[in-house]
């Protein structure tokens, strides 16, 4: 709460110069909150609502957290939080797990620690129990790939929550297995790596990033002087005494689970509980506990004692940095800013709200989407206007709802001669394009890209191609009320395509303009050019929304 | 700005009339960039300097890797001093039964080769530490070393830099880049005539491929929206930036639909196979060659992470000098290529001077790197580091040790900063509070 209080108390001296928002559209601002928490472009009927009322962007955002596009949303933000989609997990197709395409055992490790979050959120539990939560979500391949936990209908099938069978105390995604399994120890770091992790990804406080002095005073190369200095040295002690404690809660955890050791487990039979073999223990309360004898410090969080994760998850939950670190996770993730670019009172004024809230991601989420520098175009005069978010850019994620949602379309690939399965190519990085599109693929690019490359507009250009092309073929098969875009395939004079061309632009450009507007014909021109190469109503109309689908309009929001 | 309206259908069909090499012949690539083009090469997880650049056999203090060899015939473990021969000379650990192919590219490439010892990267962390390898910078936003050379061709190539590794990091300029994918699964989009798995088994890909007048017809119609989108009113540094990169963008990506079939692109990767080091090498200068790209991004596709089985570095060092000799062969061989480019070969740390109790080492915060190309005069090593691989400290103006108290520290800044300098970028322009290296050049 220092913070909160620091501001409170120092803030009032300077009022911050008064700023005059130039607002986007009603159509624009429903098309850019429904997009920033769902994905999803806004409906017709959504539009009509802000046009109606341009106060009601509250009430509109507050239906979309409730949802599921937006449980997507919370999936999609913890993902470049804790980089569990990562292309290079994968866990081999051996033992229980023998019959599952590579997609799925992908899913056993990218989106365990996901579906906890999004539950949380979409069941109104406070953020904190993300660290707190004493339970996990497995679908059918995690239930075989992990051992002990109970409550798994096999019938049933998809994720569900589960109950842990093995003494694990309560640590929310920090003891759930794929994260165990993604955040490796080397043995002889002593799991650092990891306490580093849980401070970069929870308090925004990696130690990771922090200079290692150039001393002359530690003969670095001499292990037992290395282990002694981290003690009594004091540019040593002043990173260890706080990530040595952190690092110690790991200790009844497996510390390495690669490809590699489980085949090579698998290879040697398996010969104990301790092999890397499926179902795979991932904990043990009953390794003994000798971490001092090795020199090592107890568990602790920054000078508290904790004892266990399920300590180390309330004093998480109680640190004022983790409430600042998760409102300024949802500000740069909802509004496409880097961390550091999330200004100081912003980060107050959200901190403040989240914990005002009792940790409601939703209520947070909506605060952040709604505000009127979000939802502005530029200010007046300029000045400030640099401070702005600005134009949003369609992640590759939010690009295949978007599509799917209004053409139907899912960029898939189905491989199954060599057993990777169905691969949806804008959430995946070893054939997709996620990281090429501007996303993360959870190991070397770490942070996504938020503007126009290249290989962005490539991406789209063969999505909106590929788009086009199944929705006409879709639409054709349906009567005029069930179509998704296209309401006339029957009448191709100008007026009724001139008609036609107004929804398209207002649900794919984001702009309300009359048929008669220099828009329209821009639109009409496109498709008499396309209608004259082709003299098939069909293939223009595919000419015709492959423009519309990769229009600048669609890459940015 | 520039806009091609060649469209992709058309150009397909004129580069199978005219055979893709015609369009482009063997040194296409000279156009005036100014400067020297940059190949950074990334040896991701730790590489183990005393199996090669920083030759150390064991001793009290250094588990060296004549661990791992007999020290019979050709496995023996051998400080070759392949420079000058003075005290700035270049050395190389050899194995020829393990590693002859670090043998054979000293042999041929010594001359033009610089070693760099002692470079202090501040942190145990391998991300962080290859942020600041390869950019200079803590930040992973800076753009990295290839990328701030491939500035130099951004006029005139479509790609400036293009990222065949996967692991670069463009800064403000990803506009101007390129990557191919892990699988190439860019053909997808560059060739979309290509036939390719669908989304159920039975139905492939392509579904529907404009054909030419379509395809200039929508060309039109996203230049008219960009032109309203630039028209729009959105104000502030990131509505404007992004508006810039979209013109930007849409115009390099007409381009390498163009070029990416003039240059052989096409001929040359498959969809689903992923390049190992060899094959990126062969693309690199082949597209350098035909001038779609001015610098280029590799890796090493292997992890140096030995933190077990550190005798693995024997393997990781054999296969990376034969890309290195593939790729400096295949430089020479294009008129003025060679001459004109610098490779740049480095992990972002170095592994410590003891083994762990799990038959491998564990990290080091300094490390070294490799730098060649035909324009550089080479035999020398800059920087170095004591008996116990610390980094010593450097006189920034030679690059040479120097243990009076005027030394100064190599920090990895000052090194990329060197880099910087060496291909033709103002060093002050890009690390305007960095000291420079001096020594790779001048």
């Amino acid at each position: 709460m220092l913070s909160i209080l620091f501001f409170a108390a120092c803030g009032g001296g300077v009022e911050p110069p008064v700023q005059e928002y130039v607002a986007l559209s009603p159509v624009e601002q429903a098309h850019r909150i429904s997009m920033a928490l769902r994905g999803l472009r806004a409906s017709d009927a959504e539009v009509q609502m802000i046009q109606d009322d341009p106060d009601a962007v509250v009430e509109l955002a507050e239906a979309y957290v409730q949802g599921e596009a937006f449980g997507e949303t919370i999936r999609d933000l913890y993902a470049e939080v804790f980089r569990v989609r990562a292309v290079d997990s994968n866990l081999p197709e051996l033992g229980v797990l023998e019959g599952s395409t590579r997609m799925e055992r992908n899913r056993i490790l990218h989106e365990e620690p996901l579906a906890l979050i999004e539950h949380i959120v979409n069941t109104d539990q406070p953020l904190t129990e993300m660290v707190q939560a004493n339970w996990t979500i497995l679908d059918e391949w995690g239930a075989k790939a992990w051992a002990s936990h109970s409550g798994y209908d096999a019938a049933q099938g998809g994720e569900q929550v589960v109950q842990f069978t093995d003494g694990r105390p309560g640590g929310g995604v920090l003891l759930t297995n794929a994260m165990l399994a993604r955040w490796g120890s080397a043995g002889a770091n002593a799991h650092r790596g990891r306490a580093d992790m849980v401070s970069d990804t929870l308090l925004c406080e990696p130690f990771g990033g922090r200079d290692l002095p150039l001393s002359g005073d530690v003969d670095l190369s001499d292990e037992s002087a290395v282990e002694s200095a981290i003690w009594s040295e004091p540019v040593c002690v002043a990173c260890h005494q706080s990530l040595d404690p952190i690092a110690a809660h790991y200790w009844y955890t497996r510390a390495r689970v690669t490809n590699f050791l489980i085949r090579q487990s698998y290879e040697v039979g398996c010969p104990s509980a301790l092999a890397l073999c499926f179902p795979m223990e991932m904990y043990s309360s009953t390794i003994p506990r000798d971490a001092e004898d090795q020199g090592l410090r107890a568990e602790g969080y920054f000078g508290q004692e904790t004892g266990d994760f399920e300590g180390l998850g309330r004093a998480i939950a109680a640190d004022p940095r983790f409430a600042q670190c998760q409102a300024k996770r949802f500000a740069s993730y909802l509004t496409q800013r880097d961390l550091g670019a999330i200004p100081f009172e912003e980060m107050v004024s959200l901190q403040t709200q989240l914990v005002e809230s009792g940790f409601d991601a939703k209520a947070l989420a909506v605060h952040i989407v709604t505000s009127p520098a979000f939802l502005a175009k530029d200010i007046v005069g300029g000045e400030g206007a640099d401070a702005l978010p600005g134009l949003q850019v369609l992640r590759p994620e939010q690009l295949h709802r978007t599509v799917l949602d209004l053409t139907g379309f899912s960029y898939d690939m189905e491989v199954t001669d060599q057993g990777l399965g169905l691969i949806p190519l804008l959430r995946d990085d070893l054939v997709g394009f996620r990281a090429m599109s501007g996303g993360v693929d959870g190991f070397r690019v770490a942070t996504p890209t938020h503007t126009a490359t290249p290989n962005r507009l490539l991406t789209l250009a063969t999505v909106a191609e590929e788009a086009a092309a199944a929705l006409v073929v879709l639409e054709m098969t349906k009567n005029a009320r069930s179509r998704k875009l296209l309401f006339e395939l029957s009448d191709y004079s100008e007026s009724s395509l001139r008609a036609q061309l107004v929804v398209l632009h207002r649900r794919l450009l984001r702009e309300e303009v009359a048929q008669d507007a220099p828009e329209i014909d821009e639109g009409f021109a496109l498709w008499e050019a396309a209608l004259a190469a082709s003299a098939d109503e069909e293939d223009a109309l595919k000419t015709l929304l492959a423009a519309y689908l990769q229009a600048p309009e669609m890459l940015y929001y | 700005m520039k806009n091609k309206r060649i469209s992709r259908r058309s150009f397909f069909a004129g580069a199978g009339t005219l055979g893709a090499a015609s369009l482009f012949p063997l040194g296409s690539w000279a156009k005036e960039s100014g400067g020297k083009r940059i190949i950074l090469v990334q040896a991701d997880g730790g590489w183990d300097t005393t199996f090669c650049l920083n030759p150390r056999l064991s001793s009290s203090a250094i588990d060296g890797p004549d661990q791992f060899s007999t020290m019979q015939g050709a496995d023996r473990e051998e400080i070759v001093d392949f420079g000058n021969g003075g005290s700035d000379t270049l050395k190389v650990m050899i194995n020829d039964a393990k590693r002859a192919s670090v043998t054979t590219f000293f042999d041929n490439f010594a001359s033009n080769s610089i070693i760099v010892n002692g470079i202090y990267t501040s942190s145990l962390v391998h991300e962080a530490c290859r942020y600041r390898m390869i950019t200079g910078t803590r930040s992973n936003e800076s753009p990295d070393i290839g990328m701030i050379g491939g500035l130099l061709g951004s006029s005139e190539y479509a790609v400036p830099y293009l990222d065949l590794g996967g692991a670069g990091l463009f800064g403000a300029y990803s506009a101007m880049t390129l990557q191919l994918g892990r699988s190439n699964q860019i053909i997808a989009h560059l060739d979309r005539e290509r036939e390719l798995p669908g989304p159920r088994p039975g139905v492939t890909y392509p579904g529907f491929v404009p054909a030419t007048a379509q395809q200039s017809a929508i060309e039109d119609f996203l230049l008219k929206r960009q032109d309203r989108l630039v028209g729009a009113g959105f104000g502030g540094a990131s509505s404007v930036q992004r508006i810039a990169d979209y013109s930007e963008a849409l115009d390099r990506k007409e381009r390498v639909l163009v070029e990416a079939v003039s240059g052989g692109l096409l001929d040359q990767i498959e969809f689903g196979s992923t390049p190992g080091f060899g094959n990126q090498a062969e693309l690199a200068v082949s597209l350098m060659s035909a001038g779609l790209c001015h610098s280029v991004g590799l890796d090493s596709g292997v992890s140096w992470d030995t933190h077990n089985q550190l005798e693995q570095q024997n393997e990781l060092y054999k296969d990376l000098f034969l890309g290195l000799l593939s790729l400096s062969f295949g430089l020479k061989q294009v008129p003025g290529l060679w001459e004109e480019t610098i490779v740049v070969v480095l992990s972002e740390m170095t592994r410590k001077p003891r083994m762990n109790t799990t038959g491998g080492k564990d990290h080091w915060p300094s490390t070294s790197a490799l730098v060649f190309g035909g324009g550089l005069s080479g035999g020398r090593t800059l920087g170095g580091s004591d008996a116990g691989l610390n980094a010593l400290n450097v006189n920034l103006s030679s690059g040479l040790v120097d243990s009076s108290s005027s030394g100064s520290s190599l920090y990895y800044s000052s090194f990329v900063a060197g880099l910087a300098h060496a291909v033709g970028q103002d060093p002050a322009e890009w690390f305007p509070h960095e000291e420079v290296l001096h020594g790779i050049v001048d």
